[in-house]
């Protein structure tokens, strides 16, 4: 089918991209790489009027270091992270989520920032954006500000982005830290059934820090913060490890579909979190 | 699909039993209600404008509470459809008293849903339902705090 009838700009600077969002409000929307937003457009699932094409606004793509943290620009490739040298090296944990997503050319189109903007539940980025603590960069006609990654998934498809705001970074602080994604891949959709990213880091023998992120699920995805507390402090063992993951999965109100019932993507959260933390701490 | 719920009410069955069948309250709280409309003793006529972030439908359905057994348990049949897709189900809902004051009202729902939005969006239709779902009762929540008694 065709898409309803839209406008189309392409702006080439942020401000003019925040201009036209405020101008046309609900009717506009954002264009990245488009693989989420057109397929839903030409099922007239969408309908904007308005099409805000962000790929000439210069200045959103690309990777960098800023001291410590690990800055990439919202319209950065899911290829280009998977193939960047500075992501193997310096966050191993998205450079083995990127290759997760979709197949080659999705990989070639589709941005990161689309993907957190667009929150899929079952998409893959926001496993790890939450396991690493991201900051995202918005800006928006009133500045800018930064979500921390807890706070910016707020339900499907809803993100504490305002309708005016363009997501223009993702922030990583300590991004070095060790980390491993383990995904149950739906097979026609290539999207998770369910998805656990874990980033940690152990000192004189213990966890010193760790994050696991889990998608998939839920309605949206959410930090496994009652297996974080089991490991935080503590030796990193085949036991401590097994008494994390049988917690992975406290609070998680698990959706139940065609494809997987509550309690087998419940049984998926606890596998998968004990092979990406057995992974993540060498245990 | 199915789909299950709980929610506390700070009110006794009693109370919860009548806003939930008021349709005022219905029109007010059901997300994205254009018109609510009765055709016949418990039953209505339904738009609904419904948007979750780009994707926004509008549906036309018919709502009929049946089984009533005051103020304990009903059945919500639903059946819709729009552009995107349609569905029809039914909820079977039922509230019990939380000690003196408050009700548990617990949904068990199974629903049918086709159309085109399963085609890209399958995996988004039981989250979705459920977001409606929490959003309709929180609604109700604040209806019933802000009514007097
Ligand atoms: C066949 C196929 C398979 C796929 N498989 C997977 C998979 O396995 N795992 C996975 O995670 N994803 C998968 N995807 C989704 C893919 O990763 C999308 O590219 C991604 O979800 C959206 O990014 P985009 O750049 O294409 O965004 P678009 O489709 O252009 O936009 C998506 C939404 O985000 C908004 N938006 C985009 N950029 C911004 C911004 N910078 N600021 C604010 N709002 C913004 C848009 O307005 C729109 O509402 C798949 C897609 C396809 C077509």
């Amino acid at each position: 089918m065709y898409p309803a009838p839209f406008r189309y700009h392409a702006p080439r600077s942020l401000d003019e991209a925040i201009r036209l969002l405020a101008e046309h409000g609900d009717e506009a929307k954002i264009l990245a790489g488009g693989h989420s937003l057109l397929p839903a457009m030409r099922l007239r699932l969408a309908q904007p009027k308005v099409l805000v094409d962000i790929g000439r606004v210069p200045d959103l793509s690309g990777i960098r270091l800023d001291g410590g943290t690990l800055v990439i620009g919202a319209m950065t490739t899911h290829r280009e992270i998977e193939r960047s040298s500075a992501v193997k090296e310096r966050c191993p944990l998205l450079a083995e989520v990127a290759p997760h997503i979709g197949d080659v050319q999705v990989r070639h189109r589709g941005t990161i920032g689309g993907s957190l903007a667009h929150a899929d539940p079952a998409s893959d980025w926001p496993a790890a954006i939450l396991a690493l603590d991201a900051g995202l960069k918005v800006i928006g006609p009133n500045g800018e500000r930064t979500i921390p990654a807890r706070d910016f998934f707020v339900d499907v498809l809803t993100t504490a982005l305002a309708p005016d705001e363009v997501l223009a970074e993702i922030r990583i602080p300590r991004p070095g830290r060790a980390g491993a994604y383990e995904k149950a891949r739906n097979r026609a959709s290539g999207f998770a059934v369910v998805g656990v990213a874990v980033a940690a880091e152990q000192q004189d023998g213990k966890v010193a820090s760790i994050g696991i992120g889990i998608t998939g699920a839920a309605g949206r995805p959410a930090r496994a913060e009652a297996a974080e507390q089991v490991l935080l402090g503590r030796p990193a063992s085949p036991d401590t490890l097994s008494e994390a993951a049988a917690q992975a999965a406290v609070g998680l109100d698990c959706t139940p579909d065609l494809h997987a019932s509550a309690e087998y993507r419940r049984h998926l959260v606890q596998i998968l979190t004990r092979r990406a933390l057995s992974r993540a701490l060498g245990v | 699909m199915r789909i299950e719920g709980s929610y506390r009410f700070d009110a006794p069955p009693e109370r919860v039993w009548a806003v939930l069948q008021d349709p005022a309250a219905l029109a007010a709280c059901i997300p994205g209600c254009q018109t609510l409309e009765p055709v016949a003793e418990h039953e209505f006529a339904a738009t609904l404008s419904v948007g979750v972030a780009a994707f926004k439908g509008t549906y036309n359905g018919r709502v009929r509470v049946a089984e009533l057994d005051p103020p304990h348990r009903y059945d919500l049949h639903v059946e819709g459809s729009g552009r995107t897709g349609f569905v029809k189900g039914v909820g079977h809902i039922s509230l019990e008293p939380d000690g003196g004051s408050a009700t548990q009202v617990k949904v068990v729902g199974d629903a049918q849903v086709g159309g085109p939005v399963l085609s890209v969006a399958s995996r988004l239709v039981v989250p979705t339902a459920k977001m409606l779902m929490n959003q309709f009762f929180a609604a109700m929540q604040r209806w019933l705090r802000a009514s007097p008694m």
